[in-house]
């Protein structure tokens, strides 16, 4: 995996601001001085966002404006693009876009989240790749005169009875031929690499060491930064002494932030260790008294009646309460959590003549972007991001607040600088996890679902991220903040619904529940909230299956068979369900001290469901092993599809079970991996996933996987001991469950 | 002050108290070997030391001295990749791959220790490596697999 | 009383082979003050060995135990992790993590670690006889003296770590040389259990 460092080729490429790009190279060499770039523009419905170049070498390089995060969008990319245009999938290269306007693909944003990527790409990047097929076959028709219909491009050549030319003698050729105006894509019985490829093409460099991360990165005269922030988030040094810390080796300069104290030195540990030689006094910060747990009793304090905006009313959900013979509910609790990735936060920033050039671990070049040319009072446009891999993302790296800093210490050492903050820094600081309370009730008559009502009251992303994008953006021109804010709020909000995090996974819920009610209010604090894997579904998932559950505890009820009653006939959601009862094995009773449990969701497209099996061990939960099934339609490459599966059940009961992030007097309690755990290998179940065969266009993959799991946990454990848990984490909600 | 890393010696101008992490990763120059907890709570900066697991975000370079330290990258030989390694890659191990260094380090000292664990004794020596993707069942049957190829073909050792 | 087996035996010793070694010439039999004083001693000496500074390291089981509140080491560590290739120095050095500047990161002395499965010297749950029968059975403590003992109580790193520990970590009851003084009048009783 390279960084797309030839600047020269990105550039030209850009310049033709077209989707298709056939380079060909004059001079025979690779070098950027060398290439004669040859656009093929291609408008109309294709969205310009992906460059694949076919190389005099053969190879295939293509141009990914993704994050590589881990969820294998390189290797994805790259089946698509080497399936359609036929070569073998080793014959790609992958590299990552830097920043452009004409690479913004999602709600005018350069940005991985939503879980969007295989789903935006599935049809314009085959077509790009179908366009440098046809190109190339053209070609090798017209030097063979014969017609094209009659040629076929297979394992990266062009052949024609037994005359046969490589793409590589191909490249110059085809660059001057007509841009299809509409390639015949494969059909699915022509894939020859989708949906059959069985291997990851990043997986080498990630086990011999030579993957580079944001933290790898080194350019010429650089030097490293660490930096020390308040006990409060957002607090501002107030007097910084520091003259020991200068005069240790190494040191170059203590710098006070607009929040937090950067030390830089020539080497990171230099830096770090003359921390211990610098006093500072902080002012109070955004978040002081910030405190969860009068918080938690202030949000359950909010009965919801009459208040908050109300997104869904389908017949009288009051009506249906009054008339029921039997009602249920309770309020169902989710804390703020932290994205912990294992690469802590990072960034390099050089600084020149009003110009900054970035080299980041990032989801967003985009906002990369905004917050730097923010920090350093630049046009957005003078910015050049170098996009690097992720470790881990989970929506943490589309906030570019590290980048932020960076600049910062940059502009003031003007030198280049890696900033790498530590992990207490990258915890408590982390744009957390919402923190939800959501009151639900439902009724029933006769033994029959007639209504239910469910009120949410959350800190608001959108009204977080309006307040801090908007301060984060203060200083750029007003067009540029329009553009951004506006992308960024139509990722955040939509305007009719308020907060549509608040209530994604409730309000699209396909569950037919006759008289419904949904509500949402906002609850705003400064302390930073945005995107954690699968967003608003991480808490709706865990409310909807629970209160799914509790209403088939009502009515009498198999939890699965009153699913299958409330769900529409023959849909997406039924099949995933008899496909999970029947993998699960249902029907049969779990062996003695076992319980049993189910939860299915929808999200980003993709219906995933699970059932849990597990015991309690002296006050721990042990889940034993996890049934999945998944319909994300077409699986590009199933082996992923099935690492994702595994990866946010784990993710996910890592939070079910065990993780909170708590503030006590606005100082979050939680700053390393001893008190936010992640699971380890020994507490992780076995996990059996299906996927299901589909023809339909790929849908999200790498968060469905996750909403189900804590509801799944969380039934089977009433199942087991007949305790109704509504809050996370768990083992806080069991040791506490006499308390509340 | 030497360090012997992967076979070669480099002097580091390192005070004796530094985080071997950082010296690798600053004065040596091997990246491979990850920063992620810097209080032995991860295990993603973990190498050996004359054949046993440090995390060397904790170990002073100091205590290291002229002692036999083996990163990631030093289990390749001459391109070739370690069994370990080999069997990383062909089960899709890695997601965002950032920890795997180090499981992979901490693999290896259990294989020699147990060549043919039991799923239990996997977890003893593997649960204190954690990793944030969730490829700890891939890493479980990757260990059984890396069994079966150090069997078969047992890597030459890096003194 | 039964005689005391005196082992010249290191602790790398198994307990057969030290038993097996001719005996040392016996030490002059202590007066009965001595003896009494040696058993009062050893109860002072008991509140010592059950702080959390001492006890954490002689768990019950096979998992080492963590903090004040002595829950079990976090990361699933146990005798069987060694076993498995991964020895307590992988994490814990020869000094604390303060004094390479990482605080708050595993506490380190030379040495650390459990006593081994086959000389596992439970200090937990124990009552103060119990621990002073197994502390001195040589089948039990790898062969080892009384003098051997006094020489690990008074002057082994990893047991002078205890009243160093770093960090917020409590310190045992009694200051070192008082304990060190409380064990040798112990030793000089005979080593007389309470």
């Amino acid at each position: 995996m390279t960084e797309l460092s030839r600047r020269g080729f990105l550039g030209g490429l850009l310049a033709g601001g077209g989707a298709l790009v056939l380079a060909a190279c004059g001079g025979g060499a690779r070098g950027a001085q060398t290439l004669r770039i040859q656009h093929a523009d291609q408008t109309g419905e294709l969205v310009a966002n992906l460059y694949i170049s076919v190389l005099p070498t053969g190879r295939v390089a293509l141009v990914v404006n993704k994050a590589e995060i881990g969820q294998g969008v390189t290797t994805g990319y790259a089946t698509m693009v080497a399936d359609e245009i036929g070569v073998p999938l080793d014959h790609v290269d992958v590299l990552f876009a830097g920043a452009n306007a004409a690479l913004r693909t999602s709600a005018n944003m350069q940005i991985t989240g939503g879980s969007t990527s295989t789903m935006e790409a599935f049809v314009p990047l085959r077509q790009a790749a179908a366009s440098a097929r046809e190109m190339l076959i053209a070609a090798a028709a017209e030097q063979w005169r014969v017609p094209v219909t009659l040629c076929r491009a297979v394992d990266g050549h062009v052949e024609h009875l037994a005359d046969k030319l490589s793409f590589g003698e191909l490249t110059k050729h085809a660059a001057r031929m007509p841009v299809p105006a509409s390639p015949r894509l494969k059909t699915a019985k022509e894939f020859t690499l989708i949906g059959k490829v069985d291997r990851r093409i990043d997986a080498r460099a990630k086990v011999d060491g030579t993957a580079q991360f944001g933290i790898d990165v080194s350019v010429p005269n650089m030097v490293n930064a660490f930096a020390i922030h308040g006990p409060v988030y957002g607090a501002k040094p107030l007097t910084v002494t520091a003259d020991a810390a200068k005069a240790r080796p190494g040191v170059l300069a203590v710098i006070a932030m607009p929040w937090g104290v950067a030390i830089v030195a020539d080497k990171f540990w230099q830096a770090r260790a003359a921390a211990a030689d610098v006093r500072i006094t902080w002012d109070k910060g955004l978040v002081a008294g910030l405190d969860t747990t009068k918080m938690r009793d202030a949000l359950r304090a909010h009965d919801g009646t009459g208040e908050g905006q109300v997104s869904k009313h389908d017949g009288n959900a009051a009506d249906a309460l009054a008339d029921a013979d039997v009602t249920i509910g309770g309020v169902y609790e989710a804390p703020y959590l932290a994205h912990a990735t294992l690469e802590p936060q990072n960034a390099t920033v050089a600084v020149s003549g009003g110009r900054a050039e970035v080299w980041a671990p990032t989801q967003s070049p985009t906002l990369v972007q905004a917050f730097v040319a923010n920090a350093l009072g630049i046009d957005m446009e003078h910015v050049t991001v170098h996009v690097t891999l992720c470790g881990g993302g989970f929506g943490r790296r589309a906030i570019a607040d590290v980048c932020a800093q960076a600049a910062m210490i940059a502009a003031h050492v003007k030198r280049p600088v890696k900033l790498t903050w530590t992990r207490e820094s990258d915890m408590t600081q982390a744009w957390y996890r919402p923190i939800y309370s959501v009151k639900v009730e439902g009724a029933l008559r006769g033994g029959k679902v007639t209504g239910a009502r469910i009120h949410a009251v959350s800190q608001s992303i959108a009204l977080s991220g309006k307040t801090l994008f908007g301060a984060a953006l203060s200083k750029l021109p007003g067009p540029v903040v329009d553009m951004v804010t506006n992308a960024a709020l139509a990722l955040f909000s939509t305007s009719s619904f308020g907060d549509i995090f608040a209530t994604e996974g409730i309000a699209n819920s396909p569950y037919q529940l006759g008289n419904f009610e949904l509500s949402s209010e906002p609850v705003q604090t400064k302390l930073p909230v945005a995107f954690w894997r699968s967003v608003g579904n991480s808490v709706t998932g865990f409310v909807m299956e629970g209160f799914i559950d509790e209403l088939a505890v009502a009515a009498k009820q198999d939890p699965f068979a009153l699913r299958r009653q409330l769900l529409p006939p023959n849909s997406k959601q039924t099949r995933v369900l008899d496909a999970l009862a029947k993998l699960s094995g249902w029907a049969t009773p779990p062996g003695t001290g076992i319980g049993r449990g189910m939860a299915r969701h929808f999200a980003f497209e993709t219906e995933c469901a699970q059932v849990v099996e597990l015991s309690v061990v002296r006050d721990r939960i042990r889940v034993h092993r996890v049934y999945c099934v998944v319909d994300c339609g077409l699986a590009i490459n199933p082996d992923i599809v099935k690492a994702q599966m595994e990866g946010a059940i784990i993710f996910g009961l890592s939070a079910a079970l065990d993780q909170e992030i708590t503030l006590v007097n606005g100082v979050v309690q939680q700053r390393n991996y001893d008190t936010f755990p992640l699971l380890r290998m020994h507490e992780c179940p076995e996990i059996i996933v299906e996927i299901l065969p589909s023809d339909a266009p790929p849908s999200g993959v790498g968060e469905p996987g996750l909403p189900p799991i804590a509801p799944a946990v969380a039934n089977a454990l009433f199942a087991l001991t007949n305790v109704r848990l509504r809050r996370l984490p768990l083992h806080r909600a069991w040791a506490e469950r006499g308390a509340a | 002050m030497k360090l012997v890393v992967n076979g070669n010696s480099y002097e580091v101008p390192c005070p004796a108290d530094t985080p071997l992490l950082w010296a690798l990763r600053e004065e040596v120059g091997l990246t491979g070997t990850k920063f992620g907890c810097g209080k032995a709570l991860c295990g993603a900066c973990t190498v050996h030391v004359d054949g046993e697991p440090k995390r060397s975000c904790v170990t002073p370079c100091g205590d290291v001295v002229d002692k036999a330290i083996i990163t990631i990258e030093g289990l390749v030989r001459d391109s070739v990749l370690h069994p370990v390694q080999q069997a990383w890659v062909e089960e899709n191990v890695p997601q965002c791959g950032y920890c795997q260094a180090g499981q992979i380090m901490t693999a290896v000292v259990l294989l020699r220790a147990k060549p043919q664990p039991t799923d239990a004794e996997i977890d003893d020596a593997m649960s204190a490596n954690l990793c944030r993707c969730g490829t700890y069942p891939r890493i479980r049957k990757t260990v059984h697999r890396a069994a079966e190829l150090l069997a078969a073909a047992p890597p030459a050792v890096t003194k | 009383m039964k005689p005391l087996v005196w082992a010249l035996g290191a602790c790398a010793l198994t307990a057969a082979v030290a038993l097996a070694k001719p005996a040392a010439p016996p030490a002059p039999a202590p007066s009965a003050g001595a003896i009494a004083a040696g058993q009062r001693a050893f109860v002072t000496v008991v509140t010592v060995l059950k702080s959390p500074r001492c006890v954490n390291c002689h768990p019950a089981g096979d998992r080492p135990l963590q903090g004040d509140d002595g829950h079990p080491h976090a990361q699933n560590i146990s005798r069987r992790t060694v076993a498995a290739g991964v020895p307590c120095s992988t994490c814990h050095q020869t000094r604390n993590s303060e004094a390479v500047g990482v605080p708050g990161g595993p506490p380190g002395a030379p040495s650390w670690g459990l006593p081994p499965a086959d000389m596992p010297m439970v200090f937990q749950g124990k009552t103060a006889t119990e621990i002073c029968e197994q502390m001195k059975d040589p089948a039990r403590n790898h062969g080892k003296s009384l003098a051997q003992l006094l020489d690990h109580a008074t002057s082994d790193p990893i047991v002078l770590w205890g009243w160093a520990p770093g960090g917020t970590r409590t310190l045992p009851p009694i200051s070192h040389d008082q304990f060190a003084a409380l064990f040798k009048t112990w030793v000089d009783g005979g080593g007389a259990c309470p």
